[in-house]
């Protein structure tokens, strides 16, 4: 390779690896198809383009007519109309008139459902580990959070309004989480903030951190035990550090220094940080669970947890909740002992379950994965719609929010022109507080919200699919 | 501004700016016959002069690096590394740069910056001397550590939050300790605080370089959280997305005088009517394609739809510093890493996207003085203030004026006319066609490879072999016996080509965008 190529290769990073850049001469052919293609946007109705989305902060007012509402948990009303009133669900009910001003979509025919949560996820953040030491309670997500990535605009494209951006599962305490509400359209990564969702923490057992920390630098934890041992230290730490900080408080002596780390911890044993923890095997299951229950920690969320089934009534006995796949496997040894029966199981056995992405690609068809627990199992369509909706809504701490249609809770809606368990179904638009921030009708080709001039242009025919969204992967 | 005015130099003041000034006995007299005299320009952010020292090696616990590591040293100080004889120095001089905000490199809290004259230590001086007191600055950048903690931006960004807090609680020690000891523990040496106290206490600005607009927007937020009394913000290419926020904060902002590299635009291209750079939305993507279902299929009407997007935002980071004129936010230009012979054309480039001349130099000059707080020494060209001048042959920022002499405090530096580029003999008459094998000398050494041309005078084209890749020339044009053309290496940047054939052989340059310009020769193989 020439050397002042090389160089630029490095500066460009492993992004270059995608490109295939595809010429062809200039031919009177391709000016026409231009003209073509110019010609029918100004006659196709206005694409919508990033920049003509409301801010971050505006809240709609919209009446949704003539709908088949599925609440969840308040059952499917036919033919029903809701009413959307600045960002909030307003009214339910038949025969609903509009308010002076407020637009009317005439949803005859189509499905409206809550908009679709998504309780694992890593798309929006520019960089996912902090994968250099075992324990970083004090990082956030907050953080790292890029508004400007366009597989929202894609999850919206499925349904999806909110997601929980995790950490990767490097760590056995891998940071603070963020609740997200897809507000596309602004470039501040606070416009996306889901305002008063609990805090919330990423931990992850088994061979992620093991590998990581233990094969990969000869550090614990090494081996499952050594993950526990890690838990308990740390917690223990976490309470003598928080005795100290107040022990000075309370006689009015000048704080010891700050520990965000501990401090974090602390607000955990204290139950103002809620845990979600990547796990496989229902061994390492029981284990947190004792280490939790040792140290007074009680709301829990398993995530994967494809073992989770083996100790569903565990589970429900301690109130803990599981997010799961629908069914994806094998991409490693402690995950082969699965089930597409696992969601099915848990949710019978009366453990708050959802099925999650943890990808780009399936946070768009979050839907297809809830339907995937009606062949297998058989669940109703509630109890298919609350795998996606009211349940991860629960676990993350917001379902007073969002979660189901019910008056007063956020306009956050996506209407299908299907039953949302159909592989027939579409969405038609996407609405996030009381926003159409997705809308069918309205789908330009480049949706980007932000070009950087240094990007390289690269066709669609030369992007490769790549799961770089997933957990497992370093940055 | 004044006509037919003299202006009086003495020991590194300006000591007269009048029309009939008495001219000393003893003064060096320079004719300024259509000479233009400016105020001497002010860079707010430069590392040029300034030394990276590596960081210590270190192979123990990923986990917990030693703070020079790591990042956390407030406490470096710039004038310790910089080196006035620096040629990069020279660069921003020959630009009409006479002071400059010198900033420490690498870490999260890099260090101690500090305003210097771009001038060498007179006989008697010594490095230090060419830093102007009471000037320091604290850097913060999101700058993650190599393979340790904090690795990530949002590692930085808590490491950054804990250091800070911890300063201030150690401050809030020594004050308990000094009022009653018996209460308090014995306040302990730290260095990092020592660094930081007069930034928290308000007296100090922390300077935060940012790379990009969401990183702005992360260091607005954790400069607000951390209760920082005076923010200046750095470095962003395109301020747009975060021009709200400067404007409501009164934050000031630092401008980079790097542009990203002109786009070369296909006819397709051409053809998509762009929005005005200067009224783009946040985010500017204010055209839509609405060719749907053609696109996967008709791939060069999606490049020419993407080329036209990415011409765009290069247009968006052109008319930055319009938009922060127009919104009068407090701004001035920093080098960063640009290097001083792109610095005219670029502020050329800002004046044609609708920065006007006289916010450009606002920005270079007394905008600049006023935001480091050296108003009263610097940023105009009136009496007691330091001699920095720069004395041009016309309008600073058009193509043909060149830079005739710059001042700083009062040592006159004269300007080499600047090189013209290879112009060829537009009556020669040579060909072009053929294979040549050329050369191209880089600092990393010479590279070779095989280029082709075809077609006749008026209708050439080609392909140029890059290790094994084969990449179609652009715009192939003979004038003369000068030659250029342009291609892009695959999954690499745009090369630019321009030289002269004579006979067999050719010899021209390479340019290569932000990653420079080489020598490039060729020789035409036998048929």
């Amino acid at each position: 390779m020439p050397r002042f190529l090389s160089l630029s290769r490095g500066a460009h990073g492993p992004r270059t690896t995608a490109s295939r850049r595809v010429r062809r001469p200039s031919s009177v052919a391709r000016g026409l198809a231009v003209a073509l293609a110019l010609l029918l946007t100004a006659t196709a109705s206005p694409a919508q383009t990033p920049a003509d989305l409301p801010p971050a902060s505006a809240r709609g007012d919209v009446l949704i007519r003539n709908a088949t509402v599925h609440t969840v948990t308040n059952g499917t009303l036919d033919n029903t109309d809701v009413l959307v009133r600045d960002g909030k669900i307003d009214d339910i009910g038949q025969g609903l008139s509009a308010p002076r001003g407020v637009e009317v979509v005439d949803a005859t025919g189509m499905h409206l459902m809550p908009g679709i949560i998504d309780a694992h996820s890593h798309i929006a953040l520019s960089s996912v580990n902090e994968a250099t030491n075992p324990i970083v309670a004090e990082v956030q997500m907050r953080d790292a959070l890029d508004p400007s990535d366009v597989s929202i605009y894609r999850a919206l494209a499925g349904g999806t309004t909110t997601a929980h951006l995790m950490h990767g599962s490097a760590n056995p305490v891998g940071g603070e989480n963020e609740t997200i509400k897809f507000r596309w359209g602004t470039l501040d990564p606070d416009g996306l903030l889901f305002e008063g969702a609990p805090r919330t923490i990423k931990f992850a057992l088994g061979e992620n951190p093991t590998r990581v920390h233990g094969q990969g630098r000869g550090i614990r934890p090494r081996t499952r035990m050594g993950i526990e041992q890690v838990y308990r230290e740390a917690f223990t730490e976490a309470q003598m550090y928080r005795a100290e900080q107040e022990a000075a408080e309370r006689e009015g002596r000048p704080l010891p220094p700050v520990n965000r780390r501990l401090e974090t911890l602390a607000d955990i044993l204290s139950g103002d940080v809620l845990v979600h923890s990547h796990s496989y095997r229902a061994d390492e299951i029981l284990m947190l669970l004792g280490v939790l229950q040792d140290f007074g920690v009680d709301r829990v969320t398993f995530q994967h947890a494809n073992e989770a089934y083996k100790v569903a009534p565990e589970l429900a006995a301690a109130g803990a909740s599981a997010s799961v796949f629908s069914d994806w496997w094998s991409y490693k040894f402690e995950v082969y002992y699965s089930s597409a029966y696992n969601a099915a199981v848990l949710a019978r056995n009366g453990v708050r379950t959802s099925i999650n992405s943890d990808d780009a690609g399936m946070i768009r068809h979050l839907y297809h994965e809830a339907a995937k627990t009606q062949r297998y199992g058989g669940l109703t369509d509630d109890e298919a719609l609350a795998l996606i909706t009211i349940n991860p809504a629960y676990q993350l701490g917001i379902d007073d929010r969002v979660g189901s249609i019910e008056e007063g809770k956020d306009a956050d809606l996506a209407l299908f022109t299907a039953h949302p368990l159909s592989v027939y179904a579409t969405v038609a638009k996407t609405y996030v507080d009381g926003i159409a921030r997705f809308d069918a009708e309205r789908d330009g080709d480049d949706q980007r919200l932000y070009v950087d001039p240094d990007d390289e242009i690269l066709d669609t025919s030369a992007l490769l699919v790549r799961h770089e969204d997933g957990c497992m992967i370093l940055r | 501004m004044l006509d037919r005015v003299t202006v009086i130099v003495r020991d590194g003041r300006i000591v007269a700016v009048d029309e009939d000034a008495e001219i000393p006995f003893d003064a060096q007299i320079i004719e300024g016959d259509s000479l233009w005299v400016y105020a001497g320009f002010l860079d707010l952010y430069a590392r040029a002069g300034v030394d990276a020292p590596d960081a210590p090696d270190y192979d123990g616990d990923r986990g917990d690096p030693p703070r020079e590591v790591a990042g956390i040293v407030p406490d470096r100080d710039v004038r310790t590394l910089y080196d006035p004889a620096d040629n990069a120095v020279k660069a921003l001089r020959e630009a009409g740069f006479t002071a400059a905000h010198l900033v420490p490199k690498d870490g999260l809290f890099a260090g101690m910056g500090a305003v210097a004259l771009l001038r060498q230590p007179g006989r008697a001086e010594t490095t230090t001397s060419v830093f102007l007191p009471q000037t320091e600055t604290a850097i913060a950048q999101i700058d993650g550590a190599r393979g340790v903690y904090p690795a990530t931006p949002m590692g930085v960004l808590s490491v950054m939050r804990e250091t800070v807090e911890n300063a201030r609680r150690e401050m809030g020690s020594r004050e308990a300790f000094s009022r009653d000891a018996s209460r308090a523990l014995r306040p302990s040496y730290s260095p990092v605080m020592d660094a930081l106290a007069p930034v928290l206490a308000g007296d100090r600005a922390l300077v935060f370089h940012a790379d990009s607009w969401l990183n702005a927007h992360r260091a607005l937020r954790v400069t607000d959280e951390m209760e920082i009394p005076q923010t200046v913000l750095a470095g962003v290419p395109d301020v747009v997305p975060v021009l709200e926020k400067l404007r409501q904060r009164g934050v000031p902002f630092i401008a980079p005088l790097a542009l990203p590299d002109t786009v070369a635009a296909d006819s397709l291209a051409r053809e998509i009517t762009l929005p005005p750079a200067t009224q783009a939305a946040p985010g500017g993507v204010s055209f839509v394609t609405d060719r749907r279902t053609v696109s996967f299929r008709d791939t060069d009407a999606e490049t020419g739809a993407l080329t036209a997007q990415r011409i765009a935002s290069v247009q968006r980071a052109e008319a930055s510093p319009a938009r922060l004129a127009q919104a009068e936010i407090a701004f001035g230009f920093g080098s960063f890493d640009a290097k001083g012979g792109d610095v005219r054309d670029n502020l050329r480039r800002m004046v044609e996207a609708g920065l006007s001349r006289e916010d450009a130099l606002t920005a270079l000059t007394t905008g600049a003085a006023e935001i480091v707080g050296l108003e009263n020494a610097l940023g105009t060209v009136e009496r007691g203030k330091l001699a920095n001048l720069v004395i041009t042959t016309g309008d600073y920022f058009a193509d043909s004026t060149d830079v005739r002499f710059v001042f700083v405090e009062g040592v006159r530096h004269e300007i080499e006319a600047r090189k013209k580029k290879a112009s060829g003999d537009p009556n020669a008459v040579v060909t072009a066609t053929g294979t040549w094998t050329y050369s191209v000398t880089t600092p990393a050494g010479a590279q070779t490879g095989t280029l082709t041309i075809t077609g006749e005078a008026g209708d050439l084209s080609g392909e140029i072999e890059t290790d094994g890749d084969v990449s179609p020339l652009n715009s192939v044009t003979l004038e003369g016996d000068l030659i250029t053309f342009t291609f892009t290496i695959q999954g690499g940047p745009d090369v630019s080509v321009s030289g002269t054939i004579s006979g067999d052989e050719f010899e021209g340059t390479a340019d290569v965008g932000s990653f420079g310009s080489f020598p490039m020769t060729a020789t035409r193989q036998p048929e």
